[in-house]
């Protein structure tokens, strides 16, 4: 039997300007999900409605076994939430929010929590008025992460940030998401830190789930193909995602790479000049721009 | 498995939390309302006078800066996500928010109203300004629990500090409307305080409209669907 | 109050606070042979002598400060050993509940020794006569609330409160200008603090009785509250002032002989000094209360560090001395008002017997019950 982390089943909420109809979205224990989406796509939609915050007009939530939102209380004992619009009490100082959730959190591991101070260069007796984004975000995830949740929600950790600070971040999480056997569910519109930290990735875009895989699949599964085009060239071919047209040249898009494409293609009047491995990002915006 | 006892105990984190978040206001609020009591203490006119002016600002200011302080600011500095990543429902997040709230705005003001009180027992100041004196006060605690609910409700500052406004400008209209009662002003210069049936209505009224908005609070709290 | 190894008894503030307390039993019988309270001091009698004010008014200005001053180092002592919790559960157990069970019950065994003496003293001072002439107007005014004596105890309530709220709101930097002051500059500093809260009111400076907190008491008072916190929190500064011990003494000794001199024969609202006459009166006023208040603990420090089973025990049952000595006194000297006897033997009569009845009560009423958790105070030890 699959042993969830989580198991969102046929998730229907509506809002004035937005609706998401029937998600189903579940993530192995274990295992890290990255969340794809543009801004208003969805993404803290469906962490609020994991996180037991926003009641789902239907549908069925599983969070470690707990029923959510009705057993969220237990859940969240379980769960490290950090999200990029999360802020600290300014006027206190980082230990005072370590003991705090120490107060809470029986478990909280002090050790660990040295460690990543350390790591994260952060300074205990500091408020957090004095700190930059980058450090508030180290700060959040510090706090999440000393707990040792059995699941880990992350909601855009790395928006905002500069380049440097946001490398330094996602190498610490990797680092760590190394070191750990912890779920992970992770959103972000930026698709280079979902590849660097995921193993299955999810597209997301207004309030429909696109995609599910994992990130080798996505990766495999799609290409880009230039191709001349034949005078027997067919308007359509059967696993082209898209097709643009450019004079005599096409460029073919497919979601079902394999051997056997090019063959479909010659067949299909598309003569293949060079095949392309696709970045996630190419990938999202193409699946993306099939299901507009 | 938890059972409902461990939430109690969240719930009492939470407002130990706050506690400690306003603890630097309070203390402050303290210190002033030391300062106010030793001046009306002084028993002279223009100190009695200006210190009851300056409890009533008080009073005001304590009660709308807890309320923006512990409710509004914490949706508006962004707390509020941290707080809810916590293992609590947004029905114990708000009852704690409403037991800080309360807990740190009653203990002054019935710090201040019985320290007042104890001033006009104990000065040449005449007795018969006490029905009007509590009634002020339970008007002022009646403000606070209604800007308070609108801060819990919406956690909008603009929503709050219309209500903050509108209930101060009401204050103004009620002691100017209740001085001109004759059943009031009457009794201002008695020697002894008179409770008649219109001030103990008053009374009843105003206490029981306290209950009915905080109850009413919690209710439309527990009905909402969502947080954040 | 002992606490981990190589902490060491701190002797010499147990037995200042005992001979504290012994000369504020000295004080409250000198006032009845005083010339200057006889317009005001319940037990007045018929027989004064100006040697009294002498020793009266010096004593005032030192020995409430001195207690205060202690109380601020105990406070500060409390705090750091032990912390905020148990600080507050031991100040409202020693401070808060004494003055809650004694308030009620001293305020009746005040009336009913004013009582006693308005119907059994036939040569009745001038509180007394006033009193009767206002029991005797057809509609008598209420009996303004006080604290009587249990004054510091209140007072120091909202000292403590007062503390609290310094604690949260002094910064690093404010409370770093003040360590920095050399030891004189402070005393200067403190005489100076004390001139305004003073200057608010008469000469000599009253017992704030009154119900309510009285701010100059608060300021006054705090300055020593606080320069008792500061020698604790500061070692070094109870050293620093060590070597001007003497010079404190003779400069609190002249301002004192100047401020003597300066004080009206009477103390009557009306013979109250005004204007500059009272600036100078208050700032001698200060500069003898701030020196001679430091002095005492200097030369405690230097003289009275040694344990002493007659101080110890003072010093134990100084609490309860305090708190019921002043109806005993009141009540022996309304004994002797119409007593044939000369000056001196008044003062060590009621003196003495007010002592004996008190630690009588101590061994009959404290001593065996609870009470003496609450009243009999334990050593004080430094870490």
């Amino acid at each position: 039997m699959q042993q969830y982390a989580f198991d969102m089943r046929n998730i229907s909420i509506r809002y004035p300007h937005f609706a998401m109809e029937n998600l189903n979205l579940s993530l192995a224990k274990g295992q890290v999900l990255g969340l794809v989406g543009v801004n208003g796509a969805g993404k803290s939609t469906t962490i609020r409605i994991l996180m037991g915050l926003v009641k789902a007009d239907a549908g069925q939530v599983d969070v470690l076994g707990y029923q959510l939102p009705a057993q969220q209380v237990q859940a969240k004992y379980d769960i490290g939430f950090a999200s990029d619009d999360m802020r600290l009490y300014k006027n206190q100082t980082l230990q005072w929010h370590m003991d705090f959730i120490h107060s809470i959190f029986p478990n909280f591991d002090h050790g660990y929590a040295k460690d990543l101070l350390q790591r994260f260069e952060l300074i205990a007796d500091q408020k957090m008025k004095g700190l930059s984004h980058g450090q508030r975000v180290k700060a959040c995830l510090l706090l999440v992460l000393a707990r040792r949740p059995k699941l880990l929600v992350l909601d855009e950790p790395t928006t905002g940030l500069d380049p440097v600070a946001r490398d330094e971040v996602i190498t610490e999480l990797a680092d760590i998401l190394r070191d750990d056997e912890r779920s992970v569910l992770f959103s972000s519109h930026n698709t280079h830190d979902i590849e660097k930290l995921s193993d299955q990735i999810a597209f997301l875009d207004r309030g429909k789930l696109l995609a599910l895989q994992d990130k080798e699949s996505f990766v495999q599964s799609w290409a880009r193909f230039r191709c001349q085009l034949l005078p027997q060239a067919q308007e359509s071919v059967l696993g082209a995602v898209s097709i643009r047209r450019s004079g005599q040249l096409a460029e073919v898009i497919t979601d079902q790479c394999s051997s056997d494409f090019a063959v479909v293609l010659h067949q299909a009047g598309f003569k293949v000049i060079e095949q392309h491995r696709m970045s996630l990002e190419e990938i999202f915006v193409a699946n993306v721009k099939r299901n507009r | 498995m938890l059972n409902a006892l461990d939430n109690t105990v969240m719930i009492k984190r939470l407002i130990v939390k706050d506690w400690q978040l306003v603890k630097k206001s309070l203390a402050a609020y303290m210190l002033g309302g030391v300062v106010v009591i030793g001046m009306m203490g002084m028993a002279t006119p223009l100190m009695f006078n200006s210190g009851a002016i300056m409890m009533i600002t008080l009073m005001i200011v304590i009660g709308a800066r807890s309320a923006i302080e512990l409710v509004v600011n914490e949706k508006k500095d962004q707390t509020l996500a941290f707080m809810m990543s916590l293992p609590v429902t947004a029905q114990d997040y708000a009852l704690a928010k409403l037991g800080a709230n309360l807990a740190l705005y009653l203990v002054p003001w019935l710090l201040l109203v019985l320290g007042m009180l104890l001033v006009i027992v104990s000065t040449p100041v005449t007795n018969g300004v006490i029905p009007l004196v509590v009634l002020v006060s339970v008007f002022i605690l009646l403000s606070y629990c209604c800007y308070l609910a609108t801060a819990l409700l919406t956690y909008s500052e603009g929503y709050t500090v219309t209500v903050m406004i509108i209930t101060n400008l009401l204050l103004n209209g009620f002691i100017f409307w209740i001085i001109r009662m004759p059943a009031v002003h009457l009794t201002l210069e008695a020697p002894t305080a008179s409770w008649n049936s219109t001030t103990l209505g008053l009374l009843a009224a105003g206490s029981v409209l306290v209950v009915v908005v905080l109850m009413l609070t919690a209710y439309l709290q527990k009905r909402k669907t969502s947080f954040l | 109050m002992s606490q981990g190894s190589g902490s060491t008894r701190l002797f010499y503030l147990d037995n200042l606070r005992a001979l504290a307390m012994l000369a504020g039993v000295l004080f409250h019988a000198a006032l009845a042979y005083s010339p200057m309270a006889q317009p005001f001091w319940p037990s007045a009698d018929v027989l004064n002598h100006p040697l009294f004010d002498v020793f009266a008014w010096a004593s005032h200005l030192f020995r409430m400060p001195v207690f205060f001053l202690l109380a601020g180092f105990f406070a500060a002592m409390l705090l750091h050993k032990y912390g905020e919790a148990v600080f507050w559960r031991n100040r409202l157990r020693r401070i808060g509940l004494p003055l809650l069970l004694f308030l009620p019950l001293l305020t009746l065994a005040m009336g009913a020794v004013i009582q006693f003496g308005l119907f059994h003293v036939q040569h009745k001072p001038p509180f007394l006569a006033f009193v009767q002439s206002m029991l005797s107007q057809a509609e008598p005014a209420a009996m303004p609330l006080s604290t009587m004596h249990l004054w510091f105890l209140y007072h120091l309530l909202f000292l403590y409160l007062l503390t609290w709220c310094g604690r949260i709101l002094l910064n690093r930097k404010m409370l770093r200008w003040f360590s920095e002051l050399k030891p004189n500059a402070l005393v200067l500093l403190s005489i100076m603090a004390c001139v305004p809260a003073l200057y608010s009111v008469s000469v000599p400076f009253p017992a704030p009785e009154w119900i309510f907190p009285a701010l100059w008491a608060l300021w006054f008072y705090g300055v020593f509250f606080g320069l008792g916190y500061a020698c604790f929190s500061m070692p070094a500064l109870l050293a620093g002032f060590s070597p001007f011990r003497h010079y404190y003494l003779l400069l609190g000794a002249a301002s004192y002989a100047l401020y003597y001199a300066l004080l009206p024969i009477t103390l009557t609202p009306q013979s109250q000094p005004e204007g500059w006459l009272k600036l100078a009166i208050t700032v001698l006023e200060s500069c003898s209360a701030v020196l001679w208040t430091l002095c005492a603990l200097l030369y405690a420090r230097r003289w009275l560090d040694w344990d002493s089973r007659a101080l110890a025990y003072l010093s134990k049952v100084s609490f309860w001395l305090y708190i019921v000595h002043l109806p005993l006194l009141l009540f022996v000297q309304f004994l002797l008002i119409d007593v044939q006897m000369a000056l001196w033997v008044k003062f060590v009569i009621s003196c003495g017997a007010t002592l004996a009845l008190s630690l009588l009560g101590f061994h009959i009423l404290v001593a065996p019950t609870a009470l003496v958790s609450i009243l009999a105070g334990n050593r004080t030890h430094q870490a």
